[in-house]
């Protein structure tokens, strides 16, 4: 039988689907569940939360009253912080919304935690045009508010970019680990040219076909050495790991396993990314732009987690990364039996 | 808007413990959790009860987690979606004794084509599918759920490698191997 004959069957298997019965009836258990787990947890952290007040009542006056008007001040500040947050150029809590940002900026030390505020501010201009050309005001008007917006989200979009040049140039020069050279004599010939063999070609009847998948930074795919091969499989006495019970040891044995450079990769896609957005921008898909922002936001997250804990692991040399991969996978193996 | 800054979308949102995200997800997964879970367990009734428990216990672990762990919905569904089967024959195994044919008649029984279909290709069609479903029982079990992922449910290399946590190498030689263990039971029967 030829292999694109039998893909072909298989293809059609996705036939198989729950009764529509099941599907309705388990989506409204799956709702019910989930409201009423949402409330519980509502009423037990509001029930936390709650602040007593009884030492106030034991406080001098003077000192009373002046709490009570520090309090107002703050309170009247943050309200009209949360006031301020949706507002746009023309309203007049904007201006209040302009000095929280760059208040905020200026007390942000951390050059990933700038960046990322840089993002979010990008992102605010973004939502504000989209809002701003909605108005019914005046053409003239709208026109101006807007064009001084793209200014600005250009203008916050080119200090984040360079902000991820500050932390790529911080980050640990991450030496990509050179494929292993020896063959395992596991596999024959037709496996070693599987390997080179592009993702998306490989025994696809659907060839043409957009595989999609929730993506987080490139698309590119980019070819892995060969640690390990497919062994025996496992019985179907595999240990159950729920992935909530994942210790931190094996958290960081998962993560010394990766052997892709991540951190300088992601801050360099999160570059790329910003560019696209700022493409989107001039085509005017709002919508996407804003999307291409957050993922910018998550590749620059991604960068700041991954990079400290793989700085951790190079500073004992790419054999010792050799072994600890190795311990990963046998670690990992061991938990499955 | 591209299926993929949709998916990141709800993705970013449950991120934030969105509920309605959640039933977003359940709408789009539902049937492909169910379809990974059916060819592992081979009962519609089991595979139904099992499906259901692995979105509870998503939404349970998203609730507690920040989903940092984990770069696609998609692998956390399927990890979920594995461990709660190994669960479920863990249960199973201290109740009764296990049974290496458990589940074959079952399959027999199931109804894995729509009834709406034309009588003469729906008989043609049920054949050929029970055929195929049968011979994927006979598969080990990494080799079956490397295919199901793959062909059934169409997932690519690299969210393959994220859910059975291996490399992309690994993955394609694993589809390599089961593809082949698969035609070769396929002539064996022709042979026959």
């Amino acid at each position: 039988m030829e292999d694109k004959e039998l893909i072909s069957q298989l293809n059609k298997l996705k036939e198989i689907k729950p009764s529509a019965k099941w599907q309705e009836e388990n989506r409204s258990i799956l709702m019910n569940q989930l409201y009423s787990l949402g409330s519980n947890l509502g009423a037990r952290e509001t029930a936390k939360t709650k602040l007593s007040f009884k030492w106030l009542v034991n406080l001098p006056q003077p000192a009373m009253a002046a709490f009570l008007i520090v309090m107002v001040i703050m309170g009247g500040g943050i309200m009209s912080i949360k006031a301020a947050k949706n507002s746009v150029p023309g309203q007049a809590l904007y201006i209040a919304k302009i000095i929280n940002e760059k208040t905020q900026q200026a007390i942000t030390f951390d050059q990933e935690k700038k960046a990322r505020l840089g993002l979010t501010f990008a992102h605010n201009r973004a939502k504000e045009l989209k809002e701003v050309l909605a108005q019914e005001d005046e053409q003239a008007e709208k026109t101006e508010r807007a064009q001084q917006l793209v200014v600005n989200f250009r203008k916050e979009l080119a200090i984040a970019k360079e902000r991820i040049v500050k932390i790529n140039e911080r980050a640990p020069k991450i030496i990509a680990e050179e494929p292993l050279n020896e063959v395992d004599a596991n596999l024959s010939t037709d496996e070693i040219a599987v390997l080179d063999i592009e993702d998306g070609q490989m025994f696809s009847a659907n060839l043409g076909k957009e595989e999609n998948g929730i993506q987080i930074g490139d698309s590119e795919i980019v070819e892995e050495p060969v640690e390990e091969v497919a062994t025996e499989p496992q019985e179907d006495t595999v240990a159950a790991t729920e992935p909530a019970t994942t210790t931190d040891s094996e958290q960081a044995e998962g993560q010394a396993s990766t052997t892709e450079p991540v951190a300088t990769e992601e801050s360099a896609g999160a570059a790329d990314v910003l560019e696209e957005a700022q493409a989107l921008l001039e085509t005017q898909d709002y919508d996407a732009t804003l999307s291409k922002l957050e993922e910018a936001d998550d590749l620059i997250e991604q960068a700041g987690t991954v990079k400290g804990e793989e700085a951790a692991v190079l500073a004992t040399g790419t054999s010792a990364v050799l072994e600890i991969e190795e311990q990963a996978s046998t670690t990992f193996e061991n938990n499955d039996k | 808007m591209p299926q993929n800054i949709k998916d990141k979308q709800v993705f970013n949102k449950l991120k934030k413990k969105d509920k309605d995200a959640f039933i977003l997800v359940y709408d789009a997964y539902a049937n492909s959790i169910y379809r990974f879970i059916y060819f592992k367990v081979g009962s519609k009734e089991e595979a139904e009860d099992i499906a259901s428990q692995v979105f509870l216990k998503t939404w349970d672990y998203i609730r507690n987690n920040n989903l940092k762990d984990y770069k696609t919905l998609k692998s956390l569904l399927y990890k979920v979606a594995r461990n709660t089967v190994i669960d479920h024959y863990r249960k199973q195994s201290r109740k009764t004794e296990s049974s290496l044919d458990a589940g074959i008649d079952d399959i027999n029984n199931v109804n894995i084509v729509d009834p709406a279909q034309d009588i003469i290709s729906e008989i043609s069609t049920k054949a050929d599918h029970e055929m195929l479903v049968l011979r994927m029982r006979d598969l080990k079990d990494e080799y079956r759920e490397a295919i199901v992922l793959r062909y059934i449910n169409e997932l690519n290399i690299k969210e393959i490698a994220q859910v059975l946590d291996k490399s992309r190498g690994n993955v394609r030689v694993l589809i390599y191997r089961a593809l082949k263990a698969l035609k070769e039971l396929a002539e064996d029967e022709e042979r026959e």
